[in-house]
């Protein structure tokens, strides 16, 4: 009887498994394997050499394009949170009856409708240089000349990275504070606590495995971006991604497994640090 | 591999907002053109465009701008970088309807550009120059391989396409693009004698010039930029190449695309 239900709980993990196994865990183990392989100018050599991770760890291009991928995903988290966390509390708290709050929901989504690739190079009619934008401050007399940082700066970057990914937040929030029992706030104020301590004491740290949920989407999607630092930089800026985008354009396969490895460890490592100050699993 | 495709590149301008004659790579550096100028982001074009720069402005003497040193590398990176800090460039494109676009919008006055952009920005009915220039042009050449695996049923069809390819019908559509087809004989049959004396021959055009799609890009009267055919391409300094240093030199271009 054990050993029959011991069995069939493994044979009810094995679909999951096996698709893990064959999607995940093999093409993973093949980039590391890569990874050690020598190439040329056409071909890759299966051997096993150090020098892919010698030159990626000795370059200082790496450094330069981990420090500026770091600074996005800063910036891009903070915004992120910071807009996320407000419309999720709108959402939560203001808006009273269940079918608003739904309605409400399903407009923030209506943007995901649409390619993202769409939504993002759609900035840059509004933000060149003879672009609505500026074209509209000058027709107001606002500024004289056109403002160049608005397209192919960091700025851009950051600006479409918030835009797109801000709903990523604003979903774990909004789960978090909807599971938050309204009694507790009633007895916080009962207590005498004010609008801000009843934020700040119980739905904030309430609320935190969302944020964390929400925070781990943003950060691994910026880590690993290549397509948005592209197109808002205008090739200006090198993040991760797009350094393993330039080798994989010239057939040098081992060197972008190599870089793809380590990036892998460093992403894994900020997750495990969230993980480690917000336990997410009394969400699941 | 059998050759279908080649041709001469060199910058393109804006000639309405550059108002005055281009004839030097060196512009591409002149900060009159500050935050306007922008080169492609393809480090084995992008580095010969670089070298031809800067032999221009007197910055390096090159052995073999098809075949660089290290050092000749690092030198090249550095003036380039030096520039980009200095924000010379708007951007650093990659893909053609980049180009067209940053060209098109006015973002960018002079680039390195490929030819059927430039008809493609004149399509729009916006004025674009493919400049020659003193220090000549930057060639390239493409064609068509067989994998070696290939046998009988599976070999017949890829001669027959490849004949094909060459026969006229595509080298006409590749000739009315600004590329050079590698068989011109063929091509020939399959363009008017208008078209063939614009875009092969430096004669002035008969009747409107239109574009493989038939857009209109040029009226009677207009003279291809550049010249003839014997004209462009008798005027080529240097040919694209997978150097020596390969591993090296794009070492070098992602440093300064980071910079």
């Amino acid at each position: 009887m054990r050993l029959g239900t011991r069995f069939s709980a493994y044979l009810q993990v094995a679909p999951l498994t096996l698709v893990f196994v064959g999607f995940l865990v093999f093409p993973l183990l093949a980039i590391v394997v890569v990874s050690f392989w020598d190439y040329t100018a056409y071909t890759m050599v299966p051997t096993f050499v150090l020098t892919n991770y010698r030159d990626v760890l000795l370059s200082s291009v790496t450094y330069t394009a981990y420090v500026n991928t770091f600074k996005y995903a800063g910036f891009t988290w903070f915004f992120t949170l910071t807009i996320g966390f407000t419309v999720a509390y709108f959402l939560a708290f203001h808006v009273r009856t269940f079918i608003w709050q739904l309605i409400l929901f399903l407009i923030c989504t209506v943007p995901f409708l649409t390619s993202n690739i769409i939504r993002m190079i759609s900035w840059v009619p509004f933000l060149r240089r003879h672009g609505i934008f500026n074209s509209t401050l000058q027709a107001m007399g606002l500024i004289s000349e056109p403002l160049e940082f608005l397209l192919f700066s960091d700025f851009a970057m950051v600006l479409a990275f918030v835009h797109l990914y801000t709903l990523f937040m604003v979903i774990p929030i909004f789960n978090s504070m909807m599971r938050i029992d309204r009694s507790l706030l009633a007895a916080a104020a009962d207590c005498g606590a004010s609008d801000g301590q009843v934020l700040r004491d119980v739905i904030i740290p309430l609320s935190k495995p969302g944020m964390a949920i929400g925070s781990i989407f943003v950060v691994t999607l910026v880590m690993g971006d290549f397509i948005t630092v592209r197109l808002m930089s205008g090739g200006q800026s090198a993040s991760v991604g797009l350094m393993m985008m330039n080798q994989i354009a010239l057939l040098q396969y081992p060197a972008a497994a190599a870089n793809a490895v380590i990036l892998l460890i460093v992403t894994l490592l900020i997750v495990m640090a969230m993980v480690r100050i917000v336990d997410i699993r009394k969400e699941l | 591999m059998i050759p279908t495709i080649y041709n001469a590149d060199t910058v393109g301008i804006r000639p309405d907002l550059v108002k005055r004659p281009i004839d030097t790579w060196a512009e591409l550096l002149n900060p009159e053109f500050k935050g306007k100028a922008s080169i492609l982001n393809i480090p084995s074009i992008g580095i010969i465009d670089a070298a031809m720069v800067c032999e221009s402005v007197g910055a390096i003497t090159y052995s073999d701008k098809g075949n660089m040193t290290k050092d000749e590398l690092d030198k090249t990176m550095k003036v380039l970088t030096d520039a980009k800090k200095a924000g010379q460039f708007r951007a650093f494109w990659k893909t053609f309807d980049e180009s067209v676009n940053l060209m098109a919008s006015g973002e960018v006055v002079i680039q390195s550009m490929w030819s059927p952009a430039v008809t493609a920005v004149r399509a729009k009915g916006i004025p674009c120059y493919y400049t020659p220039l003193k220090e000549g042009y930057r060639a390239w050449a493409g064609g068509l391989g067989v994998a070696k695996h290939l046998t009988g049923l599976e070999l017949d069809p890829a001669y027959e396409y490849i004949n094909w390819y060459l026969s006229g019908w595509v080298g006409a559509f590749l000739n009315r693009q600004g590329y050079y087809s590698a068989v011109l004989d063929t091509a020939k049959q399959h363009m008017t004698e208008d078209e063939w004396g614009y875009w092969m021959e430096e004669k002035p055009a008969k009747g409107d010039i239109v574009d493989p799609f038939g857009t209109k890009i040029e009226s009677a009267g207009a003279v291809r930029d550049g010249g003839s055919f014997y004209e462009r391409m008798g005027r080529v300094t240097c040919w694209n190449s997978v150097m020596d240093e390969n591993r090296y030199m794009i070492q070098k271009w992602n440093e300064f695309v980071a910079a």
